[in-house]
């Protein structure tokens, strides 16, 4: 039985392990781009209102990226705005999943990171309220995790020195892998995810930062040619 | 991050968001191709980001031990293995590389 023809009352959200899981992830990932920042000089508050207010691990480890290459602000700000203009396409593609009040509306639209909005996509066949629902739980675990693990990266902060030492480059991709490898189930999100890693990749070398994963999300116009099915059988749900 | 520099990243993010939000959300809702498109999107954008991030080092493309660490995540996250783990697994695996001295 695949997960798609598993009865609905089966498949309820993420259960607590999961979510705490994705919590300790997100610590994880806080730490790392917290060291990132900090390593170019950033001021405390000023990496806990960013990570905070902000909400782009991207927009801040591609500016601090600028900035140790001895790059000025406002390229480093720029490079920042691209990384982060694919959330403006996150939050678009959020858009009428279920109805909602103003409020909840830029809620949504600030708060739609890759792992929420891949995880409302992947509830949204068990309905309006199981995707809500599954949004907004990882929300909360990313937001608090993110927060929290920015706050333990500052504490830290020379201790760990370098990071890359321990690997804490990695956290951040890894986080969102799994979103990536289970697309791989169906025929024209494969398409979506090879085409945009591929894109990206080509790209890298001919234009600023931010810019190739932009125009990588362009590749899923071609996706949308590839059957909507699994590889083994009819999609079912 | 200067204060100035932090301001302004918080605000444009924001405006970002919004845009993308509000400002075309009333054309295009309801349509079947849009849906599927507005699926399709994140993917390729969330595989953008990871390839990005592998395998990028400013402008270069390289393969280094981060690659590793990442295909082992890809690995243990294909086999469902909750995400918590895999990062941690992740970053240990891409740690080891190094300590073998490679990228």
């Amino acid at each position: 039985m695949t997960e798609a023809q598993r009865p609905a009352t089966v498949r309820r959200g993420k259960g607590a392990f999961d979510l705490g899981t994705l919590l300790f992830a997100s610590i994880a990932v806080g730490i790392a781009v917290t060291s990132i920042l900090s390593g170019v000089g950033t001021s405390g508050w000023a990496v806990m209102a960013a990570c905070t207010f902000a909400y782009s691990g991207t927009g801040e480890v591609a500016y601090a990226s600028v900035i140790a290459a001895g790059g000025a602000m406002t390229p480093a700000l720029a490079a920042a705005m691209l990384v982060s203009s694919r959330f403006g396409l996150l939050a678009l593609s959020m858009t009428g999943r279920w109805k909602a009040p103003l409020w909840e509306r830029i809620a949504i639209a600030h708060l739609a990171s890759e792992v929420a909005v891949a995880a409302a996509i992947e509830a949204e066949p068990r309905g309006e309220r199981a995707a809500r629902r599954a949004f907004f739980e990882l929300v909360l675990c990313n937001t608090a995790g993110w927060i929290i693990g920015s706050g333990i990266g500052l504490a830290l902060g020379d201790i760990v020195g370098n990071t890359a030492t321990i690997g804490l480059d990695v956290v951040f991709p890894a986080s969102f892998v799994g979103a990536v490898v289970n697309s791989l189930r169906r025929k024209d999100s494969t398409v979506a995810v090879l085409a945009g890693a591929a894109a990206a990749l080509v790209l890298t070398p001919v234009l600023p930062p931010g810019l190739p994963v932009l125009l990588a999300a362009a590749t899923s116009l071609p996706a949308m040619a590839a059957p909507s099915a699994t590889w083994r059988k009819p999609f079912a749900s | 991050m200067t204060a100035l520099a932090t301001l302004l990243f918080i605000l444009g993010v924001f405006a970002i968001r919004m845009v993308g939000g509000f400002s075309l959300s009333g054309v295009l809702a309801g349509n079947e191709r849009v849906t599927r498109l507005l699926l399709l999107m994140p993917l390729s954008i969330v595989s953008a980001v990871v390839a990005v991030q592998t395998f990028t080092k400013g402008t270069t493309v390289v393969l280094d031990a981060r690659a590793v660490g990442i295909a082992v995540a890809a690995i243990l996250s294909w086999r469902k293995v909750p995400l918590g783990v895999v990062v941690v697994i992740a970053a240990l695996t891409t740690a080891l590389v190094r300590q073998f001295g490679w990228g």
